[in-house]
């Protein structure tokens, strides 16, 4: 049976300041599979990691829901955390109570709660089936290809071939520059923009 | 320009286009089409001799349109490479040269009718007798990473009427700084297009096209300071040339610029705030700025010489078609997308192609040399590492439940399923390094033998279920 | 008093006013002054120019410039809605004013005229041209209400049931 640890963020006044936490934890605590439901200010803070991974290393967790903020940005916080207290990292999903909910329902406390209930449901819902996965990994062609030949190309070209990388500058027109080929002098020193 | 063009690890493929990308990070491949200049570049010495022949003349893209290029022409004096092309729609193929063809012989001579560019060459780079191909050359890349760096267009001053565009005295602002630079067509000398005469008003217009909801509803952002340093170098160099500058706002702010813009105002220019809602031709040519001064809160009229439009950066057409190409997309203002406007300025949805400068969004030279050197980084480090991992929330094929109908293999978007024989059958396979997870085929398959890892259908269906409850 | 004290009250129902009326632009007004840069009232000698308008408006000074004869000298030639990079529609923002100075009776002298005339003679606005239609073989009055009793009986009807008749004049 898997033992599902729920983790609800308060993301400072961000979802706390819409979505009662409390009442999300104790509704969570209640759900089927889960063993250990906690909330806290910042889950993705230090004192908010070690919170998760001291539950996963003292064996009450061994899947993880953070309901908190995007993935997009935090997945690989919160990934990284469970790493680190030697559960595998794809045993954790994410509820998006903020940009999902409080966000979006800033005028409608209530209906927002009950929202984040229902996100956490469903999260727990599936940590309960996932199963562990590893990752793969594949070799590295060492160039690259930078396509445009104005300012940014020429700089991110001379970065990377300065790294020692071989760089293959595309350019449609028959010369490099762009436009800035084009300009005098430029603002705010004055000087020659070739 | 000569750093990138001396340095070993750059190899230079100008007059080129992306055709087609494949592949994924660490391990893209990459067709460019070398577009075909029509002059022999190995030869080429960038003399310039032909393009002093070619009796054509066409409106010269480089000095926005201010002056006249030949149909075989250099795109500018100091042109990095320095060489030679051949605008092929606008060749007259003289002396009945084209492309391909054999030389008529001279009754007289007895030597071959070349076309003036051909004879003009002292390289013998030009040489119309080759059947050269008009589609160029296909070469092929392998690369690990990608950075897009297209840039950025100015609008037409035709697009706004209002300001009375058929005008030669209203230019752009890139026209005038065509005008400004040694190497452009009045060598550096500021002269009104319509009479070649010292202008003594100029007026200056800024966002034309920016801000505003039937163009552009973003600000290009560099319009204030740049328009501020024309002026500036005009009054530094004529100091009897009256100044007027029309702004919505004057916007200053980047290191250094307020004081550039304070300084402007100390050396005797004017700044008006208010957007002039039109342009009069007087009967004398001269234009009459329609404007308005809010802190006077009085309608005001500037009878200028010259009006330069300070007219909004935008996308060039051909955007789109490379977003295709590289499955990027783009935002709602035409520029590609960032991942994230904060935390992943330089990457995109799709791993290893990053974006540097204004093809992202308007930006200066300041700000796009920083991302430049931002996207190099981060497009440096899947090299550094020497490997790629690959998230293993991937699609994969049970090939004991595979009954090989091949239903999957045209629905991939990424064309990573392919039918391979499996104990003597034909079975689907995925390609896991060219899988993104979208889940398309496990949805599609019939006898469920496509498991999506990390969204399995019980995964799935145990959420739609505690959705749908009433808890 | 030349210091104006602003409140978030009277700011809301000015704009929530004159929205009501017919003035949805007000909101995206930037404050920029194209409009106010091509309108012919400042060349006319009036001074509320439709910026400073939709700035008063916006401010919550929606009473102010009640008795202003400007927004009646308006001509509808919409330059203003035609130059707006914010698609306010000044024009629309000015007779949504004007409705609002309407129903509070600040109206102008020209107006109310025009009004009357319209009840009397069918007709906001007419000359007299009896002797100019005779010298050219014409009826001295036009086949309108002006010479049909019923027809104008018929316009002052549909007047006096129209919210024009609430202002009084008739």
């Amino acid at each position: 049976m898997a033992k599902v640890g729920v983790y609800v963020c308060h993301c400072g006044e961000n979802i706390a300041g819409v979505v009662d936490c409390e009442a999300v934890r104790s509704f969570a605590e209640r759900l089927p599979g889960v063993t250990v439901a906690r909330s806290y200010l910042f889950m993705c803070s230090d004192p908010g990691q070690e919170i998760i991974k001291k539950d996963i290393k003292e064996g009450l967790v061994d899947r993880v829901v953070v309901a908190a903020c995007t993935p997009r940005t935090h997945e690989p916080i919160f990934r990284k955390a469970l790493e680190a207290a030697g559960l595998n990292k794809y045993l954790l999903e994410m509820a998006n109570i903020r940009d999902q909910d409080s966000w979006v329902h800033p005028h409608d406390k209530e209906g927002a709660t009950e929202k984040a209930k229902q996100l956490v449901a469903s999260a727990v819902a599936k940590a309960r089936l996932l199963e562990p996965l590893e990752e793969l990994e594949v070799g590295v062609e060492r160039s690259a290809m930078v396509v445009g030949g104005g300012v940014a190309g020429m700089f991110a070209s001379l970065e990377l071939a300065n790294m020692g990388y071989k760089v293959y500058l595309v350019e449609k027109q028959p010369s490099i520059g762009g436009v800035m080929a084009q300009l005098d002098k430029t603002f705010p020193t004055n000087d020659c923009s070739a | 320009m000569v750093q990138v063009s001396t340095n070993p690890n750059i190899q230079l493929l100008t007059y080129s286009e992306v055709e087609e990308v494949s592949g994924f990070v660490g391990n893209f491949q990459v067709k460019v089409r070398k577009k075909q200049a029509w002059v022999d570049w190995e030869k080429c010495t960038g003399c310039g001799e032909c393009t002093e022949k070619c009796p054509v003349k066409v409106p010269n893209e480089f000095n926005a349109g201010l002056d006249h290029r030949g149909a075989v022409y250099i795109q500018f004096p100091q042109a990095v490479p320095k060489k030679a092309v051949i605008d092929i729609n606008n060749c007259i193929n003289c002396a009945g040269r084209k492309f391909g063809t054999e030389p008529r012989i001279s009754k007289r001579t007895g030597k071959p009718i070349l076309a003036p560019c051909e004879r003009a060459c002292p390289a013998g780079a030009i040489n119309r007798s080759l059947p050269l191909s008009p589609e160029g050359e296909v070469l092929e890349l392998k690369v690990g990473t990608i950075i897009v760096a297209t840039g950025f267009k100015v609008m037409e001053k035709d697009w706004f009427k209002e300001y009375a565009p058929q005008h030669p005295d209203v230019i752009t602002a890139l026209q005038l700084e065509r005008l400004m630079s040694a190497t452009g067509p009045t060598g550096g000398k500021i002269l009104r297009p319509s009479n070649q005469k010292k202008p003594k008003v100029i007026s200056f217009i800024s966002c034309v096209g920016s801000r505003d909801a039937k163009y552009h509803t973003y600000c290009s952002r560099v319009c204030c300071m740049y328009m501020i340093k024309q002026a500036r170098i005009i009054k530094e160099k004529y100091p009897d040339i009256e100044i007027y500058m029309h702004f919505m706002d004057v916007r200053t702010p980047g290191k250094d610029y307020d004081e550039y813009y304070t300084a402007a105002i100390e050396k005797g220019i004017t700044f008006l705030r208010g957007k002039p809602g039109g342009i009069e031709v007087l009967p004398d040519g001269r234009l009459r700025v329609m404007g308005y001064d809010a802190n006077l809160d009085k309608d005001i009229e500037v009878d200028a010489d010259l009006v330069v439009l300070a007219t909004a950066m935008e996308v060039p057409e051909d955007i789109k078609q490379l977003a295709q190409k590289l499955s990027l997309s783009l935002d709602a203002s035409g520029f590609f997308k960032e991942l994230h406007p904060k935390l992943k300025p330089v990457e995109t949805a799709v791993e290893g192609v990053f974006l540097a400068g204004c093809c992202q969004g308007p930006k200066d030279i300041p700000d796009t040399v920083s991302q430049a050197k931002g996207a190099a980084a981060a497009a440096a480090v899947p090299l550094a590492q020497g490997k790629v991992t690959i998230e293993p929330t991937i699609s994969e094929v049970d090939p004991q439940r595979c009954s090989g109908c091949g239903l999957c293999v045209p629905l991939c978007p990424y064309h990573a399923i392919s039918l391979r024989e499996y104990q003597g059958k034909l079975r689907a396979k995925i390609e896991f390094t060219q899988c993104k997870g979208c889940g398309v085929c496990a949805a599609a398959c019939p006898s469920k033998a496509i498991i999506l890892h990390g969204f399995t259908d019980e995964q799935i269906e145990a959420q739609v279920e505690a959705l749908t409850s009433c808890w | 008093m030349n210091v104006i004290n602003v409140t978030s009250k009277n700011r809301q129902e000015a704009i929530e006013k004159i929205i009501a009326l017919g003035g949805e632009g007000i909101v995206r007004c930037i404050q920029c002054g194209a409009c106010a840069s091509v309108c012919p009232l400042a060349r006319t000698g009036f001074t509320l120019n439709c910026k400073k308008l939709i700035r008063l408006i916006q401010t919550g000074h929606w009473e102010e410039m009640i008795e202003d004869p400007s927004t009646w000298a308006c001509v509808a030639c919409n330059r203003c809605t035609e130059v707006c990079p914010r698609d306010v529609k000044p024009s629309e923002i000015i007779f949504a004013y004007r409705r609002f100075q309407a129903m509070e009776l600040a109206i102008s002298t020209s107006a109310t005229m025009s009004q009357m005339n319209l009840y009397m003679k069918g007709h906001a606005v007419f000359s007299e041209a009896a002797q100019l239609r005779q010298k050219v073989g014409l009826p001295p009055l036009p086949p309108t209400t002006l010479s049909d009793e019923k027809a104008l009986k018929e316009v002052q009807t549909l007047l006096e049931n129209s919210p024009m008749a609430e202002l009084g004049l008739f």
